[in-house]
């Protein structure tokens, strides 16, 4: 998995999000209504998706894409 | 990890009651339209069963134990142990299930009492009911699982008024002395997320006072006293996908047995988007695993049994079937059991009309 893949597949699961707008450094909040309901399906795409959870406390500290993509690629590697 | 195995015990019947009077999410008129329709596609719950005020736990439980019963053909006097799981207890004290031996006409020689847990408690309860059936000298055992949720709600609670309603379930068990009649847990706690699910006031550490009772906004569309339920949506979220997947999966390599040994996996029926993604997380095929969320919603401890009555009533009659039951939350508290349950006494479900 590469962050194009990663930025895709979210792309893919939040019909909200316009393709191709998810990027690096972009503020994910910004780029969809961002709501508690949203956090959980991200959570839940995250673990059904690569076998690795993410913490309600780590997605919160999570501000860019790049950062959410370090955080569940580590993971995964690990 | 709590692992325990029970021999020579079975389940014989396993029964339900609702109450009759039904509250759809749809007229949820605390939030707009909108909000209604994205909250019954992501918890899946559309409606849900209230008692009317006054009516207890007990009260339903010994409505539908009662019927038990008779369909089983029971001596009430060979009933010697009676285990009431539960959050909503008719006092303080004494423990309701004293009350429940007395109501429902048990002899003297019934051991009974509570355990108030919720979303593990039924298989909490089928662990203890279990263990202690398998010494023999108890022959048959009742137990009562479930919560009349809807007192602790605050209406004007989005982030919890929707999601539960009001169920018991009776369970009846009997000691077999056939070692091929096994149960085998996985019982776990982590009580450092005891505030994830909580009524803060009303007990000990937070006696009741008039601040208790007091209406605080926290956040839009989330008012409630500190007597209602609180529930923290991501943190119940963060530790459903942590554990109860690998919980299952531990149960399993100690078995050494894989998903496709098992023709049901009956969870706790939490939402629809956290059930899920744990179904994912096991690769479950959908038809493996029933929902009863629809048109019940959350209803703590009776959420299992209740989901096979009103999903699989008729096989569970008929069929030799292996199941996983797995419950999980307030505590933090979560369980595993396998179990094969071969042609039980399975009634459609029992309404409860408490006019």
């Amino acid at each position: 998995m590469n962050i194009d893949d990663f930025a895709k597949r979210l792309e893919e699961e939040f019909e909200e999000i316009p393709l191709g707008a998810l990027k690096s450094d972009v503020k994910f909040r910004d780029i969809f209504e961002w709501n508690s309901m949203n956090a959980l399906l991200l959570m839940a795409l995250i673990s059904t998706e690569y076998d690795v959870n993410i913490s309600a406390d780590e997605l919160r500290n999570c501000n860019t894409l790049g950062e959410l993509y370090t955080i569940v690629s580590t993971k995964i590697t690990n | 990890m709590a692992f325990l195995q029970i021999q020579n015990v079975k389940i014989k019947a396993i029964a339900a009651a609702v109450p009759d009077q039904v509250f759809h999410n749809k007229d949820y008129e605390w939030i707009s339209e909108k909000e209604r329709e994205i909250l019954m596609e992501t918890t899946g719950i559309r409606e849900r069963r209230f008692t009317k005020s006054g009516t207890c736990t007990s009260d339903m439980g010994i409505f539908a134990a009662d019927k038990l019963i008779s369909e089983l053909e029971w001596n009430k006097n060979e009933i010697e142990l009676l285990v009431f799981i539960s959050q909503s207890r008719d006092y303080v004290l004494p423990n309701t299930a004293c009350l429940i031996q007395s109501r429902l006409g048990l002899s003297k020689n019934c051991m009974a009492f509570d355990i108030p847990l919720g979303c593990s408690g039924y298989v909490y309860g089928l662990s203890v009911v279990a263990s202690l059936l398998s010494h023999g000298n108890i022959k048959k055992a009742l137990l009562i699982a479930g919560d009349v949720a809807s007192y602790d709600l605050s209406y004007t609670d989005k982030s919890a008024f929707p999601l539960f309603g009001d169920a018991v379930s009776v369970t009846a068990l009997e000691y077999t002395g056939n070692k091929e009649d096994v149960f085998d847990f996985s019982l776990q706690t982590d009580g450092s997320g005891y505030e994830a699910i909580i009524i803060p006031d009303g007990g000990n550490r937070n006696n009741i006072t008039e601040e208790s009772l007091k209406k605080i906004e926290y956040e839009e569309g989330i008012i409630r006293t500190r007597r209602n339920i609180f529930l923290d949506g991501m943190k119940i979220f963060e530790f459903t996908l942590r554990e109860v997947a690998k919980n299952i999966k531990q149960l399993l390599a100690l078995l050494n047995k894989t998903t496709n040994d098992y023709d049901y996996f009956i969870f706790h029926q939490a939402n629809l988007i956290m059930n899920e993604t744990v179904r994912k997380q096991l690769k479950l095929t959908e038809d493996k695993v029933p929902y009863s969320l629809e048109n019940y919603g959350n209803t703590s401890s009776a959420s299992i049994p209740l989901t096979i009555v009103t999903q699989l009533n008729q096989k569970a009659n008929t069929e030799n079937l292996n199941y996983i039951f797995t419950g999980f939350g307030v505590g933090l508290s979560w369980a595993s059991v396998s179990v094969n349950l071969d042609k039980i006494l399975c009634p459609e479900i029992y309404i409860h009309h408490n006019n």
